[in-house]
């Protein structure tokens, strides 16, 4: 019986499947990780979505001013007429009738200022401080939220 | 089979034994076709296992290195940053963002800022560096340079001339290499 070519043949299996082997790991390492990217993508463009889809409206914006500090306090009404929960992050309140230095924020963390979809909340924020303004300016005021919108209104 | 017979066949089969073990003793003709597989085997086996690590290791740092990329892609993309107010204050030709990270990426920074007319012509040169980020309430340093997720801060840019009344645009790069866009009037 002539067994010569066996050897080589079998030699070339294994080498064929040793560099199956290698790519199939080599394959799969790759896709697991283009899998992972592609995750991050989905949950990125969720995100940019849910921006897209935050709608907020203020009204009746009525600003007084604390007679001890001087400072400004903001009081509105914030309707949320999108289809996602809003929290806001920071008040800017700027005086029109200042020249310059007519800025003023809050961070609106303590407490937190978060409308659910469809509700309407009276809400009276923290008091801004902007030196020399008088609640009878004419005032521009926006509201930023946490997913990087800004909703603003003017008062006076 | 009688006794003697039995004894003469195993006296035999012993002389026949120690003949055949001494001829093998004696003679050397395989031995260096031994000594070669034995050497030519370890060798192998040497090299079989050298090149193992070699490959382990380069394996292992590509596979670091493509994990590692794939991360930072990752950073990169899921990076947001919202404008909340820019000014540019005349006085001092400095130019003030204050900005929010409201992405899915913590560590933001800020490594160059872009600056051009409505015409699109750069201001001064153009690309400038920011200051350090700081705290939006307390106007203290933010700690590594860096906003996490959720996180304000502001910075200034110094122009070196003053700015006409106009419509600007501003350009961000952040450390990651993303680009985020707004816009600003000087009144």
């Amino acid at each position: 019986m002539d067994r010569k070519g066996y050897s080589a043949l079998i030699a070339t299996i294994f080498m064929v499947l040793v560099v199956l082997f290698l790519y199939f790991n080599v394959f799969m390492f790759t896709l697991n990780r283009d899998t992972d990217f592609q995750d991050v993508k989905s949950r990125s463009e969720q995100l940019d979505a849910d921006r897209n889809a935050e709608q907020v409206t203020i009204t009746d914006v009525a600003i007084t001013q604390d007679s001890s500090s001087g400072q400004l306090v903001v009081t509105c009404t914030l309707v949320n007429r999108g289809s996602v929960p809003v929290q806001m992050a920071r008040l800017w309140v700027q005086d029109k009738n200042l020249p310059q230095n007519n800025v003023g924020n809050v961070g609106l963390l303590t407490p937190l200022v978060v409308l659910q979809p469809g509700s309407r909340i009276q809400e009276t924020f923290p008091p801004v401080t902007i030196g020399g303004a008088s609640a009878s300016d004419q005032f521009y005021v926006w509201l930023v939220t946490f997913r990087g919108n800004s909703f603003s209104t003017t008062v006076n | 089979m009688p006794r003697r017979k039995r004894k003469t066949l195993f006296l035999k089969i012993r002389l026949n034994a120690e003949r055949t073990i001494r001829g093998l003793l004696s003679s050397k003709k395989a031995v260096s076709v031994v000594v070669s597989t034995v050497v030519l085997t370890a060798g192998v086996l040497a090299l079989g296992i050298a090149v193992l690590y070699w490959a382990y290791s380069w394996g292992n740092l590509a596979n670091l290195e493509y994990s590692r990329a794939v991360a930072d892609s990752s950073h990169a993309v899921s990076e947001r940053i919202g404008f909340e107010y820019i000014s540019f204050s005349s006085a001092n030709n400095q130019l003030t963002v204050n900005i929010i990270n409201w992405g899915r990426a913590n560590n933001l920074s800020i490594s160059l800022v872009y600056i051009w007319d409505s015409f699109h012509n750069y201001v001064g040169t153009g690309a400038y560096f920011p200051s350090q980020l700081t705290n939006l309430t307390t106007g203290s340093p933010i700690p590594d340079n860096s906003l996490n997720m959720g996180d304000e801060g502001g910075f200034t840019v110094r122009i070196p001339n003053s700015l006409p009344n106009g419509y600007y645009n501003i350009r961000m790069v952040t450390g990651r290499g993303r680009n985020f866009d707004s816009s600003f009037i000087v009144p």
